[in-house]
């Protein structure tokens, strides 16, 4: 629980001031000046209608005290009548407008937390600082009602009820300054008492998220196609539905202990109120028995006693309201001014060699993550030799992902260095670097777009005939001449409806389709043919083959029947390159790696399978 | 909202760095005219029509109070009543008008909320067209099932293409079957009808003689236990995971996780069987790899305990140690049950009894290894793609 | 599972509203009782302060007479404490039932038909989009089913309301205005029928123009 109560003391990083700034910067140069303009307005007009309404009865009673004329009435009437109307109408019009400026702010600042994502340094996205900053800020960016378009609405409620206080501030001190005061002081502490009764719900919101957490994650996967086998094969409906009207109970089980705490703020405002009442009632009516003001006077007081309360509790409410929301917002701001541990503009380019030849050393290369206590790698060194065609195996764990991670530079080694063509690459701009490879990656997305901009990856000067003879080469032609709109057809279901389905096998050529059209010096495959059947993972080795003539390239792969057609081969195990050699040099060392090829082809040879 | 949070998703962060791609996405979040921001829709019709008429709407709201409050004076003013009935009307007729404002708006906002709710509504009364058949599922300690395919062809639906063509096959009891075939050949579409998932488009599927639409679903859905290819442990707590319940027998669970080499990790884990898989929802869950999900769904499907247990290529992910570790096991997990065994790892069909080769959605080929690798097929053919790069060397 | 274009009339909306509220109140009867509670007595109870601060005038305007004042200002404080009292304890219920809670038991209701209907539909594309749209139109706007009930009690505050304000400002058109005043036109009732004719036509012209809004 004192883990709680400090991290709710931890200052945010940007402050209330600076949040706020930062909001009216993003709108005033996205175009969006009028979300500051109307906003501004509108404060104006909310506290105009306020102060008008308590006019109104005032001094149409002081008309009719005096009886005074008929046309005297009309015109009071009519006067105030009209005002209202006027600022009725400003009001509804800001109000119809100023909603899609926030809206498109809020879609300005997702972008701005998007790129930064995508674009910063790889080891950022590891980073569990970085993580839990960005986990922060997310949610602030989904709704009409989260911090970035919320602010904008407490901004205008806090200059408003500003604005009435100072008004009603005025009025009152031209009756008494004590009874001002008095109202003040029960404003007040009847505010410092709500308030703090009513963090009892923010200070275990904990507890809250965790349910909330349980519940949207039923909610999910319930709606998650692939589960849904499972389900009904396990009967998990049962499980699942017992499970969430649980956590619903629990839910209102903690809402309740809430609430039995707030009342007891109403309980406080209440005797405040009678308190403040009474005293005010006492007052102003010895006031008008003994003739100081007339009844229409009266009016106006009370009134204003009534209001002033409401624009100090408005006020508190607004500077709290903003205090929590720019802790949310202080995070987004965190995310976007991350600091870099790549280079990217400030690095140098990458160097063309003349004679197109690239060699990537890692040179007595430690790597950990992190989180973890123990080296992932330990002491590598390896080169990659211009038009080498290495092959890395090694068991699930062993670190071959991270070896590859280490050389496209996504992470940089903990200890030693990683040099292209003798040059530390940590010197380079980064997504130069990354130029260098073309890669096929485990997990690749299906771009929303057509086939042509997934090969390309770009929506502009696509080369057409290069896109062909890649897919040519990937062996889809048939697959897209059998399409309706050929290249142009669109994949990926999340986006176009009409987007068609491909299979494991498809994607993956595809993915190599796009390798091949980045025609990068170096290329890297990491585990690509797990979800193929045999004769299409043939065909693709058969293609990889092809592919990576000429130029340097890694291959990672657990199934040994691949790297046959690698120059050499390297085993990583314990941390570290443990042997190293062509196929046949491995099988007869009859170390780690004949073991291995001895495991995986026993079943393949002909004769008792029980030897 | 996909280009809008395309950087922040895990897995592709790798690929999004190699290849540049929220350069593409930036064009869509930038572009302005989407529907609900400033450019777009909703924003023209507020500034100009839409936003005119509100406004008119509020300005009639005033006119009248401002009528009501006329009359009320004029009669104060003709001695009618004094001052305080005056305060009394024109605070009650401003609230009226106040409500009528309300009711009004809210009655708009619920017609248009209707076709909403309407949608809703209907999607919560979609129907049910499985569950129509009542008769029980004799429970046969002798696990004396046999089901039988009777030339079922299968359409998904809203596809002009037959997954599955005129398929015969008959299961004996304690057999195992291998299903092998290329990729998109029918073998999972094979399985979703044998588990009653989908309902074939012709033909029939008879569990002891009597078409399965007959039973009561449930019933038939207990006969199986399916580890499908792209399974899903939800991130709970692994007794719950492995019973599907809230409510488990540890003795069996722990049994179960033993048979599929799990035993090992579970020792090491201090919660044991009531550790919270992944952390989605307990930041203190303990993540499993790839190999380890595999085993704990495989003990999902033993807990279980049907008489048919389907393995839709359960060592995808393995490397080969733990690959191999599973086929030792195969015996024990698999015990006297009839076991269907779908794979792109030929070598898994030595241990199978009989071997159903698929193609386009028909199984062309049927026997034990022996007896398909001597003929010239589907087969053949396959396993020879597979084998070619672990044999060449013996010669 | 697109929406019905024809027209709707307020018969369908009634029956269907209906028709949600019952799902909303199987869920969660006491929310929907304590929000349908709660909405006619924060509707009424303004009524309270306005008519004792009517009496409380008239009797400053008229005879001042300190001892009825000052029972009158007791009365009034008293009334005010015990309305905010009721209030309180209606919100506490309201509060429990409602927020996140209400949110996860009226999405609760799809989960449920998820994890629920056969496999050829929970597979179906239609269906998922179908659930998609329900779900963003939920985070949208608070279409649909889930937040029914906050507009149901906006309608029946406002009806009751209206209702309240009736009742106050019957004897306007009741009390008459004494004979010799040159108003005196103001008693005859087809003056009384003219400004209710008035009023009513110029309410009714308000929801035209908020439809035409809203039919963009």
């Amino acid at each position: 629980m004192t883990e709680t109560k400090d991290k709710l003391k931890e200052k945010p990083k940007y402050g209330i001031l600076s949040c706020v700034w930062f909001m009216i910067k993003c709108a005033w140069t996205n175009g969006e000046k009028k979300v500051v303009i109307l906003g501004l307005l509108f404060s104006l007009v909310v506290t105009g209608q306020s102060v008008v309404g308590l006019y109104i009865s005032p001094s149409i009673i002081a008309v009719l005290e005096r009886n005074g004329t008929v046309s005297e009435l009309l015109i009071t009437i009519i006067g105030f009548t009209l005002i209202l109307v006027f600022l009725a109408m400003a009001r509804q019009y800001i109000d119809s407008n100023i909603l899609y400026g926030r809206i498109t702010t809020r879609s300005e600042i997702i972008n701005l937390i998007n790129t930064k994502c995508a674009e910063t340094s790889y080891p950022n996205l590891g980073n569990e600082k970085f993580q839990t900053i960005l986990n922060k800020a997310l949610p602030t960016t989904y709704s009409n009602s989260s911090a970035c378009e919320a602010i904008w609405k407490t901004i205008c409620s806090f200059l408003s009820n500003l604005l009435g206080l100072i008004i009603y501030a005025a009025i009152l001190s031209t009756a008494n300054v004590w009874i001002l005061l008095l109202v003040t002081v029960t404003a007040l502490v009847g505010y410092f008492i709500t308030n703090k009764l009513n963090s009892y719900g923010y200070n275990h919101r904990e507890e809250e998220a965790k349910i909330d957490e349980t519940l949207s994650y039923v909610r999910k996967t319930a709606s998650e196609t692939s589960f849904a086998k499972d389900v009904r094969i396990f009967g998990i409906k049962s499980w699942f539905t017992e499970l969430y009207d649980k956590q619903c109970l629990l839910l209102e089980a903690f809402h309740r202990k809430c609430e039995n705490v707030y009342i007891w703020g109403r309980v406080a405002d209440l005797v405040l109120s009678f308190l403040r009442n009474a005293v005010a009632y006492a007052y102003f009516i010895a006031l008008v028995l003994d003739g100081s003001i007339d009844v229409s006077m009266f009016i106006l007081y009370f009134s204003t006693v009534g209001g002033f309360t409401d624009w100090v509790t408005g006020v508190l409410g607004d500077l709290t309201t903003m205090h929590r929301q720019c802790l949310e917002l202080s995070n987004v701001i965190e995310i976007i001014n991350y600091p870099e541990q790549f280079k990217f503009e400030g690095g140098s380019d990458v160097p063309v060699p003349a004679d197109g030849r690239y060699e990537i050393v890692l040179e007595h290369v430690w790597f950990k993550y992190p989180s973890s206590d123990s080296y992932t790698l330990e002491d590598i060194n390896l080169t990659l030799h211009a038009g080498e065609k290495l092959a890395v195996v090694g068991l699930n764990g062993a670190g071959k992902t991270t070896l590859v991670k280490l050389i496209t530079g996504m992470e940089d080694p903990t200890k030693g260095r990683v040099l292209l063509n003798g040059v530390d690459i940590r010197e380079f701009n980064r997504r130069e670097y990354y130029k260098v490879f073309s890669a096929v990656f485990q997990n690749c997305i299906l771009w929303a777009g057509s086939v042509a901009e997934n090969v390309a990856q770009t929506d502009h000067d696509i080369d057409y005939d290069k896109v062909n003879s890649c897919i040519e080469k990937a062996g889809l032609t048939e697959m897209v001449a059998n399409f309706k709109d050929g290249l142009e057809e669109k994949l990926n279901r999340e986006v176009y409806d009409d987007a068609v389905n491909l299979s494991g096998g498809q994607t993956q050529r595809l993915m190599l389709a796009r390798a091949l059209y980045k025609d990068a010096p170096v290329i890297v495959l990491d585990e690509p043919t797990a979800a193929l059947d045999p004769i299409a993972e043939a065909d693709l080795y058969n293609k990889y083959n092809d592919m990576t003539a000429g130029r340097s390239s890694v291959y990672i792969s657990h199934r040994l029947a691949s790297t046959r057609f690698c120059d050499r081969i390297i085993l990583i195990g314990d941390h570290k390159i443990l042997e190293e050699g062509t196929h046949e040099q491995l099988l007869k060392q009859g170390g780690k790696y004949a073991e291995l090829f001895e495991v995986q082809s026993k079943y393949y040879r002909e004769g008792d399978i029980n030897e | 909202m996909y280009h809008g949070f395309l950087g922040t998703e895990d897995k592709y962060s790798l690929d999004v760095r190699m290849y540049n791609q929220h350069k593409m996405s930036e064009k869509y979040n930038c572009d302005k005219t989407g529907i609900f921001l400033s450019d777009g829709m909703f924003a023209h019709f507020a500034r100009r029509g839409m936003g005119a008429f509100s406004s008119l709407g509020s300005r009639i709201a005033t006119m009248f109070s401002g009528l009501a409050y006329v009359y009320v004076c004029l009669k104060a003013l003709g001695g009618a009543f004094g001052i305080g009935y005056v305060t009394q009307y024109v605070a009650a007729i401003t609230s009226v008008s106040g409500g009528l404002t309300q009711t009004l708006s809210t009655l708009g906002q619920l017609k248009a909320n209707t076709p909403f709710l309407e949608m809703s509504l209907e999607y919560l009364d979609i129907s049910h067209s499985m569950y129509k058949g009542s008769l029980t599922v004799e429970k046969r300690l002798d696990r004396d099932y046999e089901i039988e395919f009777r030339d079922v062809s299968f359409k998904y639906p809203g596809s002009d293409n037959y997954a599955l063509r005129h398929v015969n096959v008959k299961f004996r009891v304690g057999e195992r079957l291998a299903v092998v075939g290329e990729n998109g050949s029918g073998k999972t579409t094979f399985i979703l009808l044998l588990c009653r998932l989908y309902d074939p488009t012709e033909g029939e599927i008879l569990l002891n003689g009597i078409n399965i639409t007959k039973y009561n679903y449930r019933e038939y859905l207990d006969v199986f236990s399916v580890v499908f290819q792209d399974f899903k442990l939800p991130a709970f707590k692994l007794g719950e995971v492995v019973a599907s319940s809230m409510t488990y027998d540890k003795d069996k669970a722990t049994d179960c996780l033993v048979k599929t080499g799990f035993g090992d990790r579970l020792k090491e884990l201090p919660s044991g069987l009531e550790t919270t898989l992944y952390t989605e929802v307990d930041q203190n869950g303990v993540n499993v790899s790839g190999g380890e999900a595999q085993k704990i769904a495989l003990a999902r499907a033993l807990y279980k305990d049907s008489p048919f247990i389907v393995l839709d290529e359960p060592t995808a992910a393995l490397d080969p140690m733990a690959e191999a570790e599973i086929y030792s096991k195969f015996n024990d997990i698999v015990g006297d049950k009839t076991a269907i065994y779908i794979s792109h790892r030929l070598s898994s069909c030595r241990f199978c009894d009989e071997i159903a080769v698929f193609d386009h959605g028909s199984i062309v080929q049927k026997g034990s290894h022996d007896e398909l690798i001597s003929e010239t097929g589907k087969y053949s053919e396959l396993w020879n793609a597979q084998a070619q790069y672990y044999t060449k060397e013996e010669q | 599972m697109s929406k019905n274009k024809d027209k709707i009339t307020y018969r369908r909306m009634a029956s269907k509203t209906i028709q949600g509220i019952k799902i909303l109140y199987k869920n969660s009867p006491h929310l929907v009782i304590s929000t349908i509670l709660g909405s006619i007595w924060t509707a009424l109870n303004p009524y309270i302060g306005i008519y004792m601060s009517a009496l409380i005038i008239t009797e400053l305007s008229g005879n001042r007479n300190r001892d009825r004042l000052t029972m009158l200002v007791l009365v009034t404080l008293a009334l005010a404490a015990a309305v905010a009292l009721i209030s309180g304890l209606l919100n506490k219920y309201k509060n429990t039932y409602g927020g996140m809670a209400n949110f996860f038991r009226g999405m609760g209701n799809y989960t449920k038909k998820q994890l629920d209907m056969d496999f050829a539909d929970a597979d179906s594309q239609n269906i998922k989009d179908a659930y998609s749209n329900i779900t963003q139109n939920v985070n949208s706007g608070g279409w649909g089913l889930v937040y029914l009930l906050s507009w149901v009690e906006d309608l029946i505050k406002g009806v009751f309301t209206i209702i309240g304000g009736v009742a106050l400002t019957v004897t306007l058109f009741t009390t008459r205005v004494p004979d010799g005043s040159s108003l005196a036109f103001l008693n005859n009732p087809i003056c009384i029928i003219l400004v209710v004719a008035v009023m009513i036509g110029v309410t009714l012209l308000a929801p035209m123009c908020s439809n035409k809004a809203s039919s963009y």
